[in-house]
């Protein structure tokens, strides 16, 4: 089902649109939310991104689904490993992030070979997707022009050539 | 702008404290060139989930999926249309389904939710005029319970039956109950019976006589439809 129609479903109050989302990005989502905020609490952040998302859709998403839900299950993910308090408290505390992604992209979880994304990670020089992976899941912060560098990186890796091959 | 460029994938990774987020949000809000520079940046962090980690499992648990739902339903309750639902259904829940709603029209009249039910807010509305139940559930303590009010008399020697709908089409038999004189009735669902694999999709409660009871079929087609609602 392509993103955008999901996201319009979800504002119209589809309750099958939720259910499709979560079976599409759910398990991504909390494999995310296992490595940041751990084990225990990984299912319960996920299941409070997704309330937030049908609680408010157009304030949390646009119908770049896939960017939302990780984006949101990593901010919630850090807050509760941060603070130490359930994601349902954490979530309360949460703000969108404002910057609206490019629904022309590929879906990251279902148009992309995952495999393939590992292999370009890896290929990134400097050791710039080790730099993103702390950045991302740790929340550190080490050179911040070195993060710009390795993000145009990515996206170079991204719309090169390299991107038909691991496109599906 | 070099103070903002060098702070951009910063702000992008969300890294940036309060006010420096603010701040850098700002200017970029107010840049639309470089907001087109940069605009499959959260299209690329999103990506360092999927490029990072690796699983082997691609789904999550159905007993996840059915908590989720059941908690959306008290935050928003869904605006699906019925006949969406019937279409998702299984051939064996349509039929029950359809059962339901011809015994319930021709029991209690039109379909119609009641507005000002008396446990709104916290409620999943379930059933119709003049009979009404409601899921309460408690999550954090795994309580489940299903309130009535409204159920019209019952023979002495009948009780009330609920009945189990799930995602796979199979209806399973849940607890009897009786209600009181006003009609009112409360009872308790084993946590179990909702948070399995084969998702919950609905309720149905029917008027049930033990003495006919046979092969775990209602006694009766007095069913009172319960459903997610329109």
């Amino acid at each position: 089902m392509p993103r955008n129609d999901l996201f319009q479903r979800i504002v119209e109050g589809d309750e099958l649109a939720l259910r499709d989302a979560f079976r599409a990005y759910g398990a991504t989502a909390r494999d995310l939310a296992r490595r940041i905020a751990g084990l225990a609490l990984a299912d319960e952040v996920v299941e409070e991104v997704f309330l937030l998302i049908w609680s408010e859709p157009e304030r949390w998403a646009s119908s770049a689904l896939d960017v939302h839900v990780l984006r949101i299950t990593r901010d919630l993910s850090l807050a509760v490993h941060r603070r130490g308090v359930r994601p349902g408290l954490a979530s309360l505390e949460l703000a969108p992030f404002p910057i609206e992604p490019d629904a022309a992209l590929p879906d990251v979880v279902d148009d992309i070979d995952h495999e393939a994304l590992q292999r370009l990670m890896l290929r990134l020089p400097d050791n710039q997707g080790r730099l993103l992976e702390d950045a991302w899941f740790d929340g550190r912060l080490a050179d911040e022009q070195a993060l710009g560098a390795a993000l145009d990186a990515m996206v170079d890796a991204f719309r090169s050539e390299r991107l038909d091959r691991i496109q599906t | 702008m070099a103070e903002l460029d060098r702070k951009l994938a910063a702000f992008y990774l969300g890294l940036l404290d309060d006010e420096s987020q603010a701040q850098t949000e700002r200017a970029v809000r107010s840049d639309v060139d470089l907001r087109r520079r940069h605009a499959a940046w959260p299209t690329v962090i999103a990506a360092i989930t999927v490029g990072a980690l690796v699983s082997d499992d691609e789904s999550v648990e159905g007993r996840l999926e059915q908590r989720l739902i059941q908690r959306a339903r008290v935050v928003r309750p869904a605006q699906t249309h019925s006949y969406q639902l019937l279409y998702q259904a299984s051939r064996r829940a349509r039929w029950f389904l359809l059962a339901g709603l011809v015994a319930l029209a021709s029991v209690f009249g039109a379909l119609a939710f009641t507005p000002d039910d008396p446990i709104s807010g916290r409620a999943l509305p379930l059933t119709e005029d003049g009979a009404t139940g409601v899921l309460m559930p408690r999550y954090e303590s795994r309580l489940f319970a299903l309130i009535f009010w409204g159920l019209p008399e019952i023979d002495e020697t009948q009780t009330w039956q609920i009945w189990l709908v799930r995602e796979s089409g199979a209806v399973e038999p849940g607890p009897t109950f009786l209600g009181d004189h006003e009609g009112r009735a409360a009872v308790t669902i084993d946590p179990n019976l909702i948070e399995r694999g084969d998702a919950l999709i609905g309720f149905a409660v029917s008027r049930d006589d033990p003495s006919l009871r046979g092969n775990g079929a209602a006694s009766s087609e007095d069913i009172l439809y319960q459903f997610p609602r329109e």
